[in-house]
């Protein structure tokens, strides 16, 4: 192994060798909706210029990333004409194919050296650990170059998270070299490239404040304010930073279900099925799953910080800032795995960095888990041995959940033979597998996380449940406008909570106040015929009172029927509510009801004028 | 000894060699099949821009 080592041509084989090998599945149209979409978002800039293109678009990544897609159709552009219709939006496309999976691939290959540089790093400053940093890096970074998960995010589906990963890393390096100004720019690059690396935003930042001090951040974040100005300069000269922010914010609610194929917490919720139920129902009481699962990544990232500043503060730490490294690693793949495991509308492919950080959090671990005698014979620690098994059983669960992704949508682009595990028992197996790796990660790091901040968390957790739920407890009136429907679709305008439909706040012209022939409401929902709202009750409610009416905004053509269902089953029908009508008052018993329908017709004579309220709608325990 | 470390120290290479042309053949092989399959046009969904 040694001699093997000093070759020269060793590294440049494993790395030619890797990158041949993804080579191998390019060819694999991948997930092709995703690839669909790359083409779209890079066309529009390309015939438009990116300011227009993305307006022309449903591009909902950061608005940089349209660059990049930009690059990839005029690269495309040199070889072949993107306007050839059929030749373009062909899923065999091989052109596309591989100009849009090599920056991944690239970056697949860049991964693997950070990781063999920081395991260098890590055992670098004793002579007799030196060669312990080189096997051990080989070691890794051939545990990821040639990890299916890597392969298949890059090479086979087509997707850019190790470029996201890439760029992040390289934020993390430059805080280990010392240059937070660098440091802080690159990370607003990487956030910009994937909007997941936002997540990781607070732990980094008092990562490079703990590393370099109070200078240090704000260095680290006047580069990541001119790298975010500047990757958007174009939008800022045409007055058009509404859109970086809508791309920014626009992906909270965007896929509104339990889970997007993520085999987590709520894919067991879901008992297999979490693209089909939304994230609205009721989970604990009257609180969402979706603000369970907010009120559960919090308490995680609570942990998290709370960790990295407590250690900070009580430990002495060497020259190399062992602990707080090994600290910051710890935290950010406990707060990348709780985005994953306990949030909804969590996507397959967001534990994909985890893949990543994992390899740079062994090192660390297995120096601070031994002694500098045991690290000359590394392979036969515990340490080593239980972390690298445990990444392979994790790698493994987690390749699984991804292809059951991937084959579910196309058969034909994976492994047909895996497709058996594509049923809800197999997943939500999985879900408990990959649960129980994230509790067995927590258990190895038991020790350095302060048991205080723990109960804190803990604590902080059942508190919000509970305040939340003190309406039930209390068996007061709830009122409707503090749940969220899990569907609702109406023939024209958008549905407002506590004021008519389509009212703007901001603008003082419009009619903003909800009232029935001017007798006004603090709380509805204004809404417009013809229109269906459905909340989960999940049967925690005995009664349903509502008063209802045309709103005084309404032209003189409004007329309108208000309906009530409970589990599909009509319990309450308005007459025919015209503009001069006054309020009415309906009142049902919704015992045993888990689905609450409220509808709203036309009348019959067309929907012109039919702004309708539901008004001071309140739900009895 | 040395004539076995001499042996070895030829053959890593060949291996090296022999197993990055074997790749390379399974690219190329990829890359055919795929040219073979029938192509389906697939345009993404929701209003976004096709070009046309």
């Amino acid at each position: 192994m040694d001699t093997l080592m000093h070759k020269r041509w060793f590294l440049p084989f494993l790395f030619a060798a890797a990158f041949l090998f993804r080579m191998c599945f390019v060819p694999n149209p991948g997930f092709e909706a995703d690839m669909s979409f790359w083409k779209s978002w890079g066309l529009a800039p390309f015939d438009f210029g990116l300011i227009k293109g993305l307006s022309l678009t449903n591009n909902n990544y950061p608005t940089p990333f349209g660059y990049i897609l930009w690059v990839v159709t005029a690269i495309y552009s040199l070889f072949q004409n993107p306007h050839i219709y059929e030749e373009f939006w062909a899923n065999t496309n091989l052109l596309f194919l591989t100009i849009m999976k090599l920056p991944a691939i690239l970056a697949d290959l860049g991964i693997g050296a950070c990781i063999l540089w920081f395991s260098k790093r890590v055992f670098a400053k004793q002579e007799t650990t030196q060669k312990t940093g080189a096997y051990l890096g080989i070691i890794l970074m051939l545990l990821y170059l040639f990890n299916p998960v890597s392969i298949l995010d890059s090479a086979v589906w087509g997707q850019v998270d190790a470029l996201g990963v890439l760029l992040f890393l390289g934020a993390f390096m430059l805080v280990l070299k010392k240059k937070p100004f660098l440091a802080g720019l690159v990370y607003m690059i990487a956030m910009m490239t994937k909007l997941q690396n936002m997540i990781y935003g607070p732990l980094f930042f008092l990562f490079i404040w703990q590393l370099t001090g109070i200078v240090g951040l704000i260095q680290a974040l006047a580069g990541s304010a001119l790298a975010f100005f500047g990757l958007n300069v174009e939008f800022l000269r045409t007055k058009n930073m509404k859109l970086v922010i809508d791309s920014l914010t626009g992906n909270y609610d965007y896929f509104p279900y339990l889970s997007l194929n993520a085999y987590n917490l709520w894919w067991i919720v879901a008992k297999g099925f979490g693209m089909q139920i939304s994230d609205k129902v009721l989970a604990i009481g009257i609180v969402k799953a979706k603000t369970i699962g907010l009120f559960l990544f919090s308490s995680f990232y609570l942990l998290a910080t709370g960790t990295m500043v407590v250690k900070n503060y009580h430990q002495v730490d060497d020259k190399q800032h062992t602990s707080t490294i090994f600290t910051f690693l710890t935290c950010l793949i406990i707060a990348a795995s709780a985005f994953f495991l306990f949030q909804t509308e969590s996507h397959d492919r967001y534990a994909f960095p985890i893949t990543v950080f994992l390899l740079f959090w062994i090192p660390m671990y297995i120096k601070m888990r031994t002694t500098v005698k045991e690290r000359q014979l590394f392979w036969k620690t515990p340490a080593f041995q239980n972390t690298i098994i445990g990444y392979i059983i994790f790698s493994g669960l987690y390749f699984l959940n991804m292809h059951t992704a991937l084959i579910e949508n196309y058969p034909k682009n994976g492994l047909a033979f895996l497709s058996l595990i594509n049923q809800p028992f197999f997943t939500i197996l999985l879900s408990y597998y990959l649960l129980t790796c994230f509790v067995l990660f927590f258990l190895a790091n038991k020790k350095d996380l302060p048991k205080q901040i723990i109960a804190l968390c803990v604590a902080c957790f059942f508190a919000a449940i509970l305040t939340s739920n003190i309406p039930l407890m209390k068996k007061q009136g709830i009122s409707l406008t503090k749940l969220t429907p899990t569907t609702y679709k109406q023939q024209y305008g958008q549905l407002s909570i506590n004021m008519p439909t389509n009212a703007k706040q901001s603008d003082s012209k419009t009619w903003d106040r909800l009232s029935v022939q001017y007798v006004f409401y603090t709380k509805g929902l204004g809404t417009h015929a013809n229109s269906t709202i459905v909340y989960d009750l999940a049967k925690r409610f005995s009664r349903f009172s509502t008063d209802i009416g045309v709103d005084t905004e309404a032209g003189p053509q409004a007329s309108v029927m208000f309906e009530i269902y409970g589990n599909d089953r009509l319990l309450f029908r308005s007459p025919l509510m015209k503009r001069y009508d006054y309020p009415k008052h309906a009142e049902v018993n919704v015992t045993g009801v888990s689905t609450l329908m409220l509808v709203v017709t036309d009348g019959g004579n067309g929907n012109i004028d039919d702004h309708a309220d539901w008004l001071n709608p309140t739900l009895w325990p | 000894m040395k004539q076995k470390d001499d042996q070895l120290s030829i053959l890593f290479p060949l291996f090296a060699i022999g197993t990055l042309i074997i790749l390379s053949i399974c690219v190329f092989a990829s890359y055919q099949n795929t040219s073979r399959m029938q192509p389906t046009v697939i345009i993404p969904g929701g209003t976004t821009y096709i070009g046309k």
